[in-house]
């Protein structure tokens, strides 16, 4: 188990300042649209990549890489 | 369907079916801390039997993965069932409440927070949410639980309670790892 100071990453002072000073519900906002920022650049990606491919595959592949294969 | 989306569904799942849950995890890390991609909803429960009509319910096969066998062997083995939106792949882990000292000090420290303006959750207190990913580093080496642990410290700093980490910390056989952590944000010095 590694605990070294490579393994512990720490938040820039800046940043965590930045978020110090947001709500509760503004943090976790900011995380969920990392999710759906994700969603739809990976969607884009597929769309273009494979324009062959209908909505509902487009979907399964784009859930199936968020969810790390889970899906 | 997006995450808050899901985070409403099964908190207003469980509150209906008055089922005792935290949400903890890497959400409940966010809330304190640092705001990182993450898939899961991870939710400690107290679910049982009599409670599976309502969740099987609450989350119609048409549109979610969730299983009864699933969730009646997670009871009996007081493990954890999933609730999966096949659509998003968008999770729930619904982890079954054990009881023991830790989960019954954080169930009594649990934090209700407004994760959005139209709902309030259960959330484990900032402290909890520390000591279960120090728990979680120490079963699988991965570093994000880490990296969500300083966040929380950076971020909630003086709200949280130091001593009550340190004292679980050592009940729980995880000093060697609160050492490191609080030595990497600079607060041994």
């Amino acid at each position: 188990m590694r605990l070294d100071a490579g393994q512990i990453e720490v938040i820039d002072d800046v940043m965590a300042e930045v978020l110090r000073h947001k709500t509760p519900a503004e943090r976790l906002g900011i995380g969920f649209s990392l999710w759906v920022s994700a969603y739809k650049m990976l969607m884009t990606h597929l769309e273009k990549t494979h324009p062959e491919w209908d909505t509902l595959r487009l979907q399964k592949e784009v859930a199936r890489r968020l969810s790390h294969g889970a899906v | 369907m997006e995450p808050y989306e899901l985070l409403q569904d099964i908190v207003v799942t469980l509150e209906d079916l008055q089922i005792p849950y935290i949400v903890t995890g890497s959400v409940a890390a966010m809330v304190y801390g640092e705001p990182r991609l993450t898939n899961d909803i991870d939710i400690v429960a107290a679910v049982e039997e009599k409670h599976i009509p309502g969740l099987l319910a609450a989350f119609p096969p048409e549109e979610f993965y969730i299983s009864e066998d699933m969730i009646r062997d997670a009871i009996r083995r007081k493990g954890q069932f999933n609730i999966i939106h096949p659509a998003s792949g968008l999770k729930v882990d619904i982890i079954i409440k054990v009881d023991t000292p830790f989960n019954t000090s954080r169930f009594t420290r649990l934090k209700r927070i407004y994760p959005s303006d139209s709902f309030q959750a259960n959330f484990a207190a900032p402290e909890d949410v520390i000591i279960k990913k120090m728990e979680y580093y120490r079963e699988g080496s991965s570093e994000k639980h880490l990296r969500d642990i300083t966040g929380i410290l950076k971020v909630s700093r003086d709200e949280i309670d130091y001593g009550y980490i340190s004292e679980w910390a050592e009940r729980l056989g995880l000093a060697e790892i609160w050492k490191a952590v609080m030595d990497r944000i600079g607060r041994n010095k």
